[in-house]
């Protein structure tokens, strides 16, 4: 199971909530071995658990994690990094505040480096769908993390 | 390309999807336009940015991973059990039906006793004809060699033994009646004598046949019936 400490990396930014994450990996990882038969020859298993995650995790009726008010700033940091810096919290806190659609693409596409092909896979959404979300999602984060950069002395 | 095309392409371009062609388009108009080139450098900044915050470490997964495997185990296990518990069941009734034919011969006595002795009213086939066509279905070319010399073949028809069915065939030789009831089923079982109430019965197994013979005279009669039966079949 190499790809659980990735994983854990994206439930714990998903959920917001450690415990929940831990549930969600180990749910994914079941749920994978369960119907492994069911991958596609010539197609990412990597990306295949990503897709099983966000589909156990919307299909437990939650509901989309609009701001993580519910994880203590230093449950956030320890998810982002090893040694947290004052970048590392800005830009955490900045994804955070991002629309969720927005920040799924700039986690997969960007954080776990999935092409825009492969993230239009895991979504079940065109790459056209993926590659404007990308766009928007950088430029909306630029101007959040400007107005921060403006804001801290 | 122009500025739009530079700023749609832009996602594939920093993924690393954009075809040579096409780099070489994209960088040919970054070489051009400082607007775009500022704009895709900056773009690719922050993607760096975000990748050295986010993932300067992973968080470990050890213990999940090792629950994981103690639910696969189990999992596994349980799949296995349910196969054997299966195929246990499966031998159980297999060997019920092997070991214990009592309801054969209850419902084979039963047919003797209402259907030959009491002459209870049924649709027998008397026409030759008619009962070679029904013996075809039950593989049984010669029906007269069932028997031995001095019985002939009275009527026939189809019935239910056991749940399954079967042919039923009676021969007389003009004192003592003979049932003799075959369904497909093979196995190689030698012959055995029972008795239900006044009838004596005897069953057997061929490559491709059971059958059980029922008469009310004696076990002796019976058992010769069979026997000649048993090797006709």
């Amino acid at each position: 199971m190499p790809e659980a400490p990735r994983l854990l990396r994206f439930a714990r930014r998903l959920t917001g909530e450690m415990h929940a994450a831990d549930d969600l990996v180990q749910e994914t990882l079941l749920k994978a071995w369960r119907n492994f038969r069911q991958l596609q020859e010539g197609s990412s298993a990597r990306a295949w658990c990503y897709r099983i995650m966000l589909n156990t995790f919307y299909g437990q009726g939650r509901k989309v994690r609009a701001m993580p008010a519910t994880v203590p700033l230093e449950d956030r940091v320890l998810v982002g990094a090893t040694s947290p810096g004052i970048d590392n919290v800005e830009i955490s806190q900045a994804l955070d505040a991002l629309p969720a659609e927005h920040r799924t693409v700039l986690l997969l596409g960007v954080v776990e480096g999935f092409t825009c092909r492969e993230v239009s896979e895991i979504l079940s959404v065109p790459i056209g769908t993926v590659m404007s979300r990308l766009s928007r999602a950088r430029q909306s984060l630029r101007e959040k993390l400007t107005q921060g950069e403006k804001v801290i002395p | 390309m122009n500025c739009r095309e530079i700023e749609e392409l832009a996602p594939l371009y920093l993924s690393g999807e954009l075809d040579e062609d096409r780099k070489v388009q994209f960088h040919t108009h970054l070489a051009e336009c400082r607007s775009c080139a500022q704009q895709t450098e900056q773009q690719s900044a922050m993607d760096e940015r975000l990748r050295k915050a986010l993932c300067a470490g992973l968080p470990y997964a050890g213990e999940i991973e090792r629950s994981v495997r103690g639910r696969i185990v189990r999992e596994r296990s349980r799949r296995w059990m349910l196969v054997a518990a299966a195929a246990l069941l499966i031998a159980a009734v297999m060997g019920y039906r092997m070991l214990r034919p009592e309801r054969l011969y209850a419902d084979a006595a039963l047919d003797h006793r209402q259907e030959v002795v009491e002459h209870q009213p049924r649709r027998w086939r008397t026409d030759p004809a008619e009962i070679e066509k029904l013996a075809e279905r039950y593989e049984l070319a010669d029906l007269t060699a069932l028997a031995p010399a001095g019985y002939r073949l009275e009527h026939a028809k189809m019935c239910g033994i056991d749940g399954q069915p079967a042919l039923h065939l009676v021969y007389t030789n003009g004192v003592q009646e003979f049932s003799v009831f075959v369904r497909p089923g093979g196995g190689m079982e030698p012959l055995s004598v029972h008795s239900v109430g006044s009838e004596h019965l005897a069953r057997f197994r061929t490559a491709r046949h059971e059958a059980v013979i029922v008469t009310n005279g004696s076990s002796g009669e019976c058992l010769q019936f069979a026997r000649f039966a048993a090797a006709a079949l």
